[in-house]
């Protein structure tokens, strides 16, 4: 039988999918949900991370967030987008460049960044680091500690390829 | 739907075999394949004029390789 | 802009009433979208702030802003398809049919339809925490519907893909009979579905036969 389109759906149909739709909180697809808002807190997790991450090891290496966007020509505004939003979504050239400059591994900063899965390593030491880590202005010894155990985990686990 | 208009176009005969290729292997009409490439053409189109860059990745061999849009 | 007339069901009342169910709409009636809806989402999040609503059980949407995509539409390949009712947008979904292609089965690497963006207007969610009953149902599934409808309408027979928010993943496996695929990692982890010409028989034959 040919569908006609005019005739619009059939309701019988339509009331069986209602069923599945009111059990559910919230029936929104959105590929780019973080575009327009936000996902519940506990989903936003790797962009804190990455956006911590970011911020300290810019400061271990004294510089400001306008000679960061420069070295690494990245536009400011997604720099201070990545250190400062939760729900920033950095692509993976703003990351590789990132790396670059800051001396990190690029392939497991991505995976801080959230733009591959992360090994179980990576994931507890980002936990760690975020749970250590506060935005205040000076790096403390404490932030630098926290800095620097998890770098080492990302470069450990880049040295084992 | 949008009201639509009519448009003869010409082809060469290696043109139509793409178009024949393309309409086979994507199991779509011609008419359709072309509307594809239309669509396709003016979103990689606005994009490159946002900025940004269009890339093939050759994941074997690792290499980027540019594409250009004019 | 052009559609047809559906009935969508009240809530309180059980009635079926008239709806329309539009396409092809523009930039300015999603920026209308928003101004409508705009209201009703802060008052749902200060309800749900009052109630101490925990966050896992907000709606996952709530901060959605429909202005901010009605640049999409500029583009051929998006189509913005929405349910009005009561001379208010009851439901919009946006969709794009030359930038995804399927993955499941022997049609993987064809075109198919892909639902950017879907979402109920806020009046119409229903959040027991804050007594929200909600005033219309249906309108997430006939705007799936429609998502089919237009896939077979552009020769993709019927292939629909998206991203559930989730919150809503069982409805589009139980309820649109779609097959999830994994997490993907560049889309915020979202569980990615598809719905193969085959499923989509299902809604094409049982969901639109005179």
């Amino acid at each position: 039988m040919t569908n006609n389109k005019t005739n619009g759906p059939d309701r019988e149909w339509l009331l069986k999918m209602a069923e599945f739709e009111d059990s559910c909180r919230s029936i929104s697809a959105g590929g780019m949900a973080a575009d327009l808002g936000l996902l519940p807190a506990t989903q936003s997790g790797p962009h804190r991370v990455f956006g911590r991450l970011i911020e300290f090891a810019r400061r271990k290496k004294s510089l400001s967030v306008e000679q960061l966007a420069e070295r690494a020509q990245v536009d400011l505004a997604d720099i201070v987008d990545i250190e400062m939003n939760e729900m920033a979504a950095p692509d993976v050239r703003t990351v590789f460049q990132l790396a670059t400059v800051l001396d990190l591994p690029s392939a497991r900063l991505m995976e801080v960044a959230g733009l591959a899965s992360p090994r179980p390593e990576v994931s507890s030491a980002a936990l760690k680091f975020a749970a250590r880590s506060e935005p205040t202005a000076k790096l403390s010894r404490d932030e630098r500690d926290a800095l620097e155990e998890f770098v080492k985990v990302l470069v450990e686990t880049s040295d084992k390829g | 739907m949008a009201l639509k208009k009519t448009m003869t176009l010409n082809l060469t005969d290696a043109e139509m075999a793409v178009l024949d290729e393309l309409s086979e292997k994507k199991d779509l009409s011609k008419t359709a394949v072309l509307r594809q490439a239309l669509r396709l053409y003016q979103m990689v189109n606005i994009r490159i004029e946002r900025g940004e860059k269009l890339f093939f990745e050759d994941e074997v061999k690792k290499e980027k390789a540019e594409v250009v849009v004019l | 802009m052009s559609g047809i007339q559906i009935q969508i069901q009240s809530r309180s009342t059980g009635e079926f009433v008239d709806a329309s169910l539009l396409d092809g709409m523009a930039a300015q009636d999603l920026l209308l979208v928003e101004r409508e809806w705009l209201a009703e989402r802060s008052l749902v999040a200060q309800e749900l702030l009052r109630a101490g609503v925990e966050r896992a059980k907000w709606p996952q949407s709530l901060h959605w802003n429909w202005s901010k995509k009605a640049p999409q539409l500029m583009l051929l390949e998006s189509t913005g398809f929405g349910v009005v009712c009561e001379s208010l947008w009851q439901g919009v979904m946006l969709t794009k049919t030359a930038s995804y292609f399927a993955r499941l089965g022997s049609d993987k690497g064809k075109p198919l339809v892909y639902v950017d963006f879907l979402e109920i207007a806020p009046w119409n969610w229903v959040i027991p925490e804050i007594g929200r009953d909600g005033r219309y149902r249906m309108i997430g599934s006939t705007l799936f519907w429609r998502a089919v409808q237009q896939s077979e309408e552009e020769g993709f027979h019927g292939r629909v893909g998206l991203h559930a928010l989730p919150q809503s993943e069982s409805f589009y496996e139980k309820g649109c009979g779609m097959t999830p695929l994994g997490r993907d990692a560049t889309k915020q982890n979202l569980l990615y579905f598809e719905l193969s010409r085959e499923q989509a028989q299902r809604h094409l034959q049982k969901g639109g036969d005179a």
